[in-house]
């Protein structure tokens, strides 16, 4: 063998594997994209962007930006921020850390379809341990007074918990005003324990001495450790779970999936996520060519947030 | 004057004890240094002087005040970490600039982005404090460099800039040099000296190189087992260890230890030699100690002989690792580079002991004074 190609002999079990996986799809995906393909015809014909143009003028996919969107937003800092929030009160306490972590990491661990049943019971408008546990405060007093906000002189019954009160029970699946956000508590309480679990790794590195030299520096409060110490040490972390979090909430479907499998992506389709789109144009309805324009779009998005993280953040980044 | 006082201190983690009564007066602008084998609680020490560690009884105080209580960032003390703990997101200049950020300025001017702009007067001030720091410590090219550009050398004085800034009671430095190599060691040795010098300021020092004690304190304090062994000057430690540990513990290569014996008259026998040296007890059992300098090659006075085992080359000096047939300890001496003619493993070598210079220990590792041959001269 010619030593001087050797090198490629080395890389090529990887990079045909990597070919076969990803590079292949990928361009028959992108192929796709430009024709209006479906399972079972025998032609096909070329459209050129048409699919993308439906994908941005179109009022149903309208929907589709906006319940990603609104996904996205809400569920990424949340599950950051109380997967840092959970990682760090754990790691101060010196007993039942376990315990703590294991209840936080349960959910991610679950089936989430089996879960997802679990919150539809509890999520019940009538028969739900929610809707139920609301209308028995209605009884107590301050608390009617409290969450009717009328202790400080708001009219009672004009307000949201009021309503409740009166008998207008939410639903909280079947109302377009309640449906993604269901979805994003779902899609919070289901991830950030994994969040929890990077940041726990990463509070494990942070010298102790860099600790002791803060204190000894002066800096008293907590939140100023945090800032001097904890936060900088984390950065790497971050950056990962950031990433990670945003792929992950582009990719959300089974919450959708296991609530409104039967239906159409919930009420007036208000929690139709990108991933759901792609399973019911390409799949459904067998119309691959949408299919594979939006997953096009899924992988722009997801390589343009990885690749501005690396641009944005690393360069500020420290790696010790 | 004292400057901190520690006063009876014990400490414990769970069921072990670390210190066990310790005090120790530590005076104004003095160099003293903490020396002892790894985990005898020397840096626990110096971490209780500090606030980093509590105690479960005892007192500590700062300049006549009672600080026990006081929690470190209110000590005014100042520290360097073995591992020096810079903040590794900081330049240098940062992080020199943070211990007088977090005294000096509110939590408002502290604020991110927007704070800076109201304590601008102020923040020039810190900045003419970092940049005389970064004069005495020739730091100046390196202020904007961060921690992970810089060389061992360069980050212990980056950690030794950050202590000095904002000007504290006392320096505490828990082995500072141990990330060094060694020739910069020796160089830092007599830089810190120095610095001490130009500072006039309490230096606290941590260390388990009898070496870096011996050279750089005022006094040292050799601590074994939780415990102070004995505190004094390093040249008094040296030549008048007060107890066996003590004596192993400084000098190098380690004091040659044997069991020794006084017959009823007060001459003393070492193994199968009897010397004409009178000691003032009697019939007893103890131990001698003689420095591996403390011997004399000459083949008239002999009264050991030694094969050799092992030959270490100091450059200037060598040692030799001698075992002598009547003893059944090794013996280590050290000679001279003109001394050392033909001199291989296993050569015979002939030696007495400077019996003036010998230290008496009793059998319980205790040393005291039995010489009396200062005594007959001054009768004389």
């Amino acid at each position: 063998m010619n030593s001087r190609i050797a090198h490629y002999w080395f890389v090529s079990p990887a990079l045909v594997l990597m070919l076969l996986i990803f590079g292949i799809p990928i361009a028959i995906a992108i192929f796709l994209s430009f024709t209006d393909y479906s399972l079972g015809n025998k032609t096909f014909e070329f459209v050129g962007f048409e699919n993308y143009f439906k994908i941005f003028t179109r009022s149903s996919y309208e929907k589709m930006w906006g319940a990603t969107l609104r996904y996205v937003i809400v569920v990424v800092p949340l599950t950051v921020g109380l997967g840092l929030g959970a990682a760090l009160l754990i790691n101060s306490i010196t007993r039942f850390s376990e315990i703590y972590k294991t209840i936080y990491f349960l959910p991610v661990m679950a089936t989430l379809m089996a879960m997802a049943i679990v919150w539809q019971v509890m999520l019940h408008p009538t028969a739900g341990s929610i809707n139920r546990l609301l209308s028995s405060g209605c009884e107590i007093d301050y608390i009617y007074n409290l969450f009717t906000l009328s202790f400080v002189g708001q009219e009672a019954s004009e307000s949201w918990y009021g309503s409740i009160c009166n008998g207008n029970m939410p639903n909280w699946l079947g109302d377009k005003k309640y449906a993604i956000w269901v979805v994003c508590f779902v899609g919070v309480w289901q991830g950030f324990g994994f969040n929890m679990v990077l940041y726990l790794a990463g509070l494990t590195s942070v010298s102790r001495e860099l600790y002791m030299a803060a204190e000894m520096d002066g800096a008293k409060s907590g939140w100023e450790r945090f800032k001097l110490v904890t936060w900088p040490a984390l950065g790497p972390t971050t950056v990962f779970v950031v990433t990670i979090s945003f792929i992950k909430a582009f990719q959300v479907f089974d919450i959708v999936e296991a609530f409104y499998g039967f239906g159409s992506a919930g009420p007036s389709k208000s929690a139709y996520v990108m991933m759901f789109a792609i399973f019911e144009k390409g799949i459904k309805q067998n119309l691959i060519g949408v299919g594979a324009a939006i997953s096009v779009i899924f992988l722009i998005l997801v390589l343009s947030i990885t690749l501005i993280q690396r641009f944005l953040v690393e360069r500020k980044v420290h790696y010790s | 004057m004292s400057n901190i006082l520690v006063k009876e201190i014990y400490k414990s983690y769970g069921n072990t004890s670390v210190i066990e009564d310790i005090s120790i007066e530590i005076k104004s602008k003095e160099f003293i240094t903490l020396v002892g084998p790894s985990g005898c609680g020397k840096s626990t020490l110096l971490r209780i002087i500090a606030g980093l560690e509590q105690i479960n009884s005892g007192k500590i105080y700062i300049d006549q005040k009672d600080v026990t209580f006081v929690r470190p960032s209110d000590r005014n003390l100042a520290m360097v970490f073995q591992s020096y703990a810079l903040y590794p997101h900081l330049t240098v200049k940062e992080n020199m600039l943070t211990p007088l950020k977090l005294r000096d300025l509110s939590s408002f001017q502290r604020f991110p982005l927007i704070g800076k702009y109201f304590a601008k007067k102020k923040l020039e001030k810190l900045d003419i404090l970092v940049s005389e720091t970064a004069e005495i410590l020739r730091l100046k090219k390196l202020l904007n460099r961060k921690p992970g550009q810089l060389s061992g050398g360069q980050r212990q004085r980056a950690a030794l800039g950050r202590a000095m800034v904002r000007k504290p009671i006392a320096f505490l430095m828990d082995e500072p040099l141990s990330n060094l190599d060694a020739a910069l060691r020796v160089h830092m040795r007599s830089e810190l000296s120095e610095l001490h010098k130009k500072l006039g300021i309490t230096f606290i020092y941590v260390t388990h190189d009898q070496a870096e004690a011996l050279t750089m304190s005022n006094r040292m304090a050799v601590m074994m087992d939780g415990r102070i062994l004995q505190l004094d000057e390093p040249n008094k430690i040296y030549s008048e260890p007060n107890c066996i540990k003590v004596a192993e513990f400084i000098g190098s290569p380690k004091i040659n230890i044997l069991p020794a014996t006084t017959d009823k008259l007060g001459y003393l026998s070492i193994g199968n030699f009897k010397s004409n040296f009178k000691t003032k007890i009697k019939n007893t059992k103890i131990f001698i100690g003689f420095r591996s300098e403390n011997i004399i090659l000459n083949k008239k006075t002999n009264q050991f002989n030694g094969r050799v085992k092992h030959i270490e080359n100091l450059g200037s000096d060598y040692f030799l690792h001698l075992k002598v047939k009547s003893l059944s300890n090794k013996i280590i001496i050290r000679i001279s580079q003109c001394d050392f003619t033909n001199i291989k493993v296993d050569s015979s070598i002939d030696f007495s002991i400077n019996l003036e210079k010998i230290l008496f220990f009793d059998v319980d590792g205790v040393r005291f004074n039995a010489s009396y041959h200062t005594f007959q001269k001054k009768i004389a």
